[in-house]
């Protein structure tokens, strides 16, 4: 029957429903709307893609760290992840304290935002200079049970020594065996970390990639240690000391 | 009512277009909280892996305040002068910046100091480097005179295989021919054995030199004041030292000045126009 699908109106007569349309149709018809939702959609797949894969990054690092630990250190991590909500989030606060101390900071330092993989020279909150770096993966090297231990650090360090181009430092016997090249008994070499470089308390190292020896691979990176441009060490050297601040968060 | 009209004549289309956003949103929510906890638990592990669980714990100690006091206290961080516009300059890269936190306002190229070194006698030296470290705008001048140091006599006297010889304010150097040189009022002038009296004219590289002897004049005389050489502008920063312009546009991107750092006059001109007394400079 015709009558089913039309809507009585005063006078006895007929009248249409209001028509459903396709997408065509409404493209045509709420052309704002229609984008709008549609780049919103898109939008949100694009950062839950984004997150998916950071989320998984993050899995298969702690994975990664928690398989270089002792039983103890496992215990220890567990321990610090089942503490209570508020526990976990103020270690995040903690970090971000230190941050905080960093932008306070009014003797010249360094920093080091270890996820963005960016270094940067401030001072008193101003960034005098933004410096893009590698960072080596974090784990155990060397042969059992001379294992050496691997991360990047968190937390403050100061420098211990500036090195240039002619400054010598003692490549480590496991960063041969890491680059399949035979270990020389006389791994005391100039330049060994590039024509500038930095070590911490800690003995973490800022290297630059030098002109020889088993450092000289732009796709390695020492583990645990961070890799800068040349010319931007080259740049920052000459103003820091032994005993400056340098952030790592 | 365009929403309303959309959602009425819309049918399924409209709401499942809908839906698939809020589903989409709400799962990024989701992921938003599930990385942030994959992110601590990296972080931990990562802590304990590198032995640092007691540096953040004595940032703990340090504030020793329950959460909520340390989230005000993040929240409230002062200001510091990297919040307001500040100067930057590279003299490996022979680079200014004009900032403000990680934004640039204004960039360009600079000459810095040599690095030379200028033995002064005594033991002593003048290293002509610029100064690292954090510097403050103390004053801005429109169209500078630049006043040589006694270095500059220096460096031009050796230069040119000349002695020195300091002039003072009542002080005369007798001539072969009976004149004398010798200061009135703000000038060093030549008077001759009649009373004539002939002020010099010295620009730069055109000193006084008399008997084989390269003339300081005194400070304050007109012949120790050279017009032009630091261009148009100057944004001085204590100690002798400033930024500013100059006659020799070619020198700039080297490491050339004698600490000073120097610009091009149209840079100088509009860094004297956007920078205020008191910002701070920061040369590393």
């Amino acid at each position: 029957m015709v009558t089913r699908h039309l809507r009585p109106i005063r006078g006895g007569q007929y009248d249409a429903p209001p028509q459903r349309h396709g997408w065509r149709e409404f493209r045509r018809e709420h052309p704002l709307l229609f984008f709008g939702l549609v780049l919103g959609l898109i939008g949100f797949l694009v950062v839950d893609g984004l997150l998916l894969y950071k989320r998984h990054r993050y899995l298969a690092e702690a994975s990664a760290i928690r398989a270089g630990l002792s039983a103890v250190e496992r215990r220890q991590a567990d321990a610090i992840l089942a503490r209570n909500e508020s526990r976990l989030e103020r270690f995040r606060l903690e970090l971000e304290l230190l941050q905080r101390q960093a932008r306070l900071d009014d003797r010249l330092h360094l920093t080091i935002a270890v996820d963005s993989g960016v270094m940067r020279l401030e001072r008193e909150g101003a960034v005098l200079r933004e410096m893009p770096i590698m960072l080596g993966t974090e784990r155990a090297v060397g042969r059992a049970p001379d294992t050496v231990r691997m991360a990047t650090p968190r937390g403050t360090r100061t420098v211990e020594r500036v090195l240039a181009a002619d400054s010598s430092w003692e490549v480590p016997e496991w960063v041969y065996a890491e680059r399949g090249l035979p270990a020389p008994d006389a791994r005391i070499l100039r330049g060994a970390l590039g024509p500038a470089a930095l070590v911490l308390s800690g003995g973490t190292v800022i290297y630059s990639m030098p002109v020889a020896g088993p450092l000289n691979d732009s796709s390695y990176v020492m583990p645990g240690a961070v890799r800068a441009r040349a010319d931007d060490l080259r740049a920052v050297t000459p103003n820091l000391r032994p005993g400056m601040a340098v952030y790592l968060y | 009512m365009g929403l309303l009209r959309f959602y009425r004549r819309g049918g399924r289309v409209a709401l499942w277009l809908s839906l698939l956003v809020l589903v989409a949103a709400a799962t990024g929510v989701l992921l938003l909280a599930e990385t942030a906890e994959a992110r601590l638990r990296r972080d931990v592990m990562r802590l304990v892996y590198n032995r640092s669980v007691e540096t953040l714990e004595s940032l703990e100690r340090a504030v020793d305040a329950p959460p909520d006091s340390v989230r005000q206290l993040l929240a409230a961080s002062p200001e510091t002068p990297g919040d307001r516009p500040y100067l930057v300059v590279s003299i490996e890269d022979h680079r200014l910046w004009f900032k403000q936190r990680d934004s640039v306002l204004f960039t360009a190229p600079v000459a810095t100091g040599s690095g030379k070194v200028l033995d002064r006698g005594r033991g002593g030296s003048w290293r002509f480097e610029t100064p690292r470290g954090r510097l403050i705008v103390q004053g801005k001048e429109t169209d500078p005179q630049w006043v040589p140091p006694d270095w500059h006599y220096v460096e031009q006297a050796r230069k040119r295989g000349l002695g020195l010889r300091k002039l003072e304010r009542g002080q005369s150097i007798p001539l072969p021919d009976g004149a004398v040189i010798t200061v009135q009022g703000n000038d060093v002038v030549r008077k001759e054995a009649n009373g004539r009296v002939r002020p010099f004219t010295v620009t730069e590289g055109r000193e006084i030199v008399v008997n084989s002897n390269m003339i300081i004049p005194p400070f304050g005389t007109t012949q120790r004041r050279y017009p032009g050489v630091l261009g148009t502008h100057r944004l001085l920063l204590g100690d002798g030292y400033a930024l500013h312009g100059t006659n020799r546009p070619e020198t700039v991107g080297r490491s050339v000045s004698h600490g000073c750092v120097r610009l091009r006059n149209e840079d100088i001109a509009h860094l004297h126009e956007i920078v205020p007394v008191g910002t701070v400079v920061y040369i590393y």
